[in-house]
């Protein structure tokens, strides 16, 4: 059985970034992101890596969830499309929240699984890989074509390509 | 290839998107921790439910097979036992009230024919019954069952008697 000290360490520096990673599916992601907290508390065995395990249960758990909201939008229309924030507003920060957030929203659905996992949830590339059911090269691929994306959204001029020495 | 890669800008990209907070909405840490501690009990009562309902069932089915099995066959065992007639008060009497033939009391001398067969009971009836006199003499008993009966008997009454009921 789990320790609780663990499980509120767990959830004081992930949960956080695992509701970010849930709603690049879904609306409900902290309903997702709990319920794989109680998935972990109910396992026998603790698996090995916590956080990873972690991000593939609420990834299942947020794409199922986009599949049953799709069922009730189709019945409820449009108003429930509009979601909460992504980002804690803060003055300090160099990007704006809500921009950050429309930009990161427009991006394709694997740039931003890469980006959010890789930039707020820690994960490497391999993990990513993992996860999406691909290379971590693919993944690595996707993180910076997301990243290169997001600069030309947030308006700042985009960088040269190295140029690779012959 | 990393951000660093493509130059600073694109490193000072992420590390600018790093220091967004992401929003944790509706998430409530202590309502986690407290669905996940009654999430817990819940294993352990659901562990105890599962074996009482085991043994209901168990149960159930012993029950059920006691009622559904056959009844228990009765076996009727005739046991036959060698019963040994007691004698009646009527015949003691009578066996009394006989004239003596040879000296000894015919219910002692009847009693004597049968010492041998008697068993602890009956003789503990007989002497209550008829006294401790009425037993006859072991070695009565053996010289009037060892006795030749052609020699007749001993005393002069009874001498009398059997001449008187020999043939002529």
């Amino acid at each position: 059985m789990m320790d609780p000290e663990l499980l509120g360490r767990l959830i004081d520096q992930h949960a956080a970034a695992l509701v970010l990673y849930a709603r690049q599916w879904c609306t409900v992601a902290e309903d997702v992101v709990q319920e794989a907290l109680l998935k972990l508390v109910c396992q026998k065995k603790l698996p090995d890596q916590i956080v990873p395990w972690l991000y593939r249960v609420v990834r299942n758990g947020a794409i199922s969830a986009q599949r049953s909201t799709k069922r009730r939008r189709f019945h409820e229309g449009a108003a429930a499309t509009r979601g909460p924030a992504w980002f804690v507003p803060a003055e300090a920060s160099a990007i704006d929240a809500a921009a950050a957030t429309a930009a990161l929203q427009m991006l394709p659905l694997e740039q931003r699984e890469a980006i959010v996992a890789h930039l707020w949830g820690g994960l490497t590339f391999e993990q990513i890989g993992e996860l999406a059911g691909t290379s971590s090269s693919t993944a690595h691929r996707w993180y910076m074509a997301g990243l290169l994306t997001l600069r030309e959204r947030l308006g700042a001029p985009c960088p040269q390509k190295p140029t690779v020495p012959s | 290839m990393s951000p660093e890669a493509y130059g600073p800008e694109l490193a000072s990209l992420a590390q600018a998107l790093t220091g967004l907070s992401p929003c944790a909405g509706r998430l409530d840490r202590d309502q986690v921790l407290f669905r996940a501690g009654r999430a817990s009990a819940g294993q352990q009562s659901r562990r105890w439910r599962t074996i009482a309902a085991g043994l209901a069932a168990l149960a159930a089915v012993v029950g059920w097979g006691r009622f559904l099995s056959p009844a228990p066959q009765r076996i009727q065992c005739i046991v036959y036992q060698r019963a040994e007639p007691a004698a009646s008060a009527v015949d003691h009497l009578v066996a009394q009230q006989r004239p003596l033939q040879d000296g000894t009391s015919p219910a002692a001398e009847d009693a004597g024919l049968q010492t041998d067969l008697l068993s602890n009971g009956r003789l503990e009836r007989f002497v209550f019954a008829w006294g401790a006199d009425a037993i006859p003499a072991p070695a009565a008993t053996l010289g009037a069952r060892q006795r030749d009966p052609l020699s007749g008997p001993r005393d002069l009454f009874s001498w009398n008697q059997w001449l008187r009921m020999q043939p002529p």
